[in-house]
């Protein structure tokens, strides 16, 4: 959905469970129209389905959240002044499919952190 | 006083392609309800299923909905508003494009410009999504 039109991965790191990709926002992207007029934010549940895109890399499934126990927004993320960021993906197995532990962040500041548990697609 | 609007951008700053409301109701003090059909251009839609974080963006516009209702209740202009946090969110069914979403928010506290709000969304009869969201005002814009 936005992988590629909102975002394109750079690189990805992999360390174990732990994937770290290296992502550009595209501060062009449609939705800056209405979010907000004259004034582009990146919508903080743009993040949370950028995490998803990212993990759907590392299962090559296609992904739905079954529940997201905690996310937090930190601070607020412009796509002008922060376009370069890191999203970090620790992913195990569960009950539903995938444990989830996310977070994103740019050069200095945090934006997101995630856990909850995804499911892969029927 | 009961209270349903289609002006939704009377309420919201969002706009065009991320408005994800289209009625908004206030029930009582504490409870307020809102819809939205999932219609083909719908930008969080993948292929014929609206994703996850669409949900949780038309639950967000619903409290956003709220706080906009009770700034035109005073005359006041609508503010800027940002998720703070998503808790205890669980989805039970995916919804579909055609499906219309059926979300009731129950005020839990105001401190401040920080809202606290547990919501409920349905398709029909269906639990669709249940979560806990904090939101925040931007009262200077």
């Amino acid at each position: 959905m936005l992988l590629n039109k909102y975002f394109t991965i750079h690189s990805v790191e992999r360390r174990d469970e732990d994937t770290i990709f290296h992502v550009t926002l595209n501060p062009n992207h449609e939705i800056y129209r209405g979010h907000f007029q004259g004034n582009p934010i990146s919508p903080g549940v743009c993040t949370v389905e950028m995490v998803k895109e990212c993990a759907q890399q590392i299962t090559e499934a296609p992904l739905s959240f079954a529940n997201i126990k905690n996310c937090r927004f930190i601070s607020l993320l412009t796509p002008a002044s922060e376009s370069e960021l890191l999203v970090h993906i620790n992913l195990t197995e569960s009950e539903e499919g995938y444990a989830i532990k996310a977070n994103v962040n740019g050069q200095e500041q945090a934006y997101l952190t995630l856990s909850g548990e995804l499911c892969v697609n029927e | 006083m009961s209270y349903t609007t289609t002006d939704i951008e009377q309420l919201i700053p969002q706009r065009a392609p991320i408005v994800m409301l289209d009625t908004f109701s206030r029930i009582d003090e504490k409870n307020y309800a809102s819809e939205l059909t999932i219609r083909e251009d719908n930008i969080f839609c993948v292929g014929d299923k609206f994703a996850e974080v669409g949900i949780i963006e038309h639950i967000a516009q619903t409290a956003a909905a709220y706080t906009g209702y009770k700034h035109l209740v005073e005359a006041d202009s609508v503010k800027l508003g940002y998720i703070g946090d998503v808790k205890n969110c669980r989805f039970t069914v995916y919804p579909s494009k055609g499906d219309t979403l059926h979300t009731t928010i129950r005020i839990v506290s105001e401190i401040n410009d920080i809202t606290l709000i547990t919501a409920e969304t349905k398709v029909a009869d269906q639990l669709v999504a249940t979560c806990k969201m904090k939101l925040a005002t931007d009262e200077s814009k």
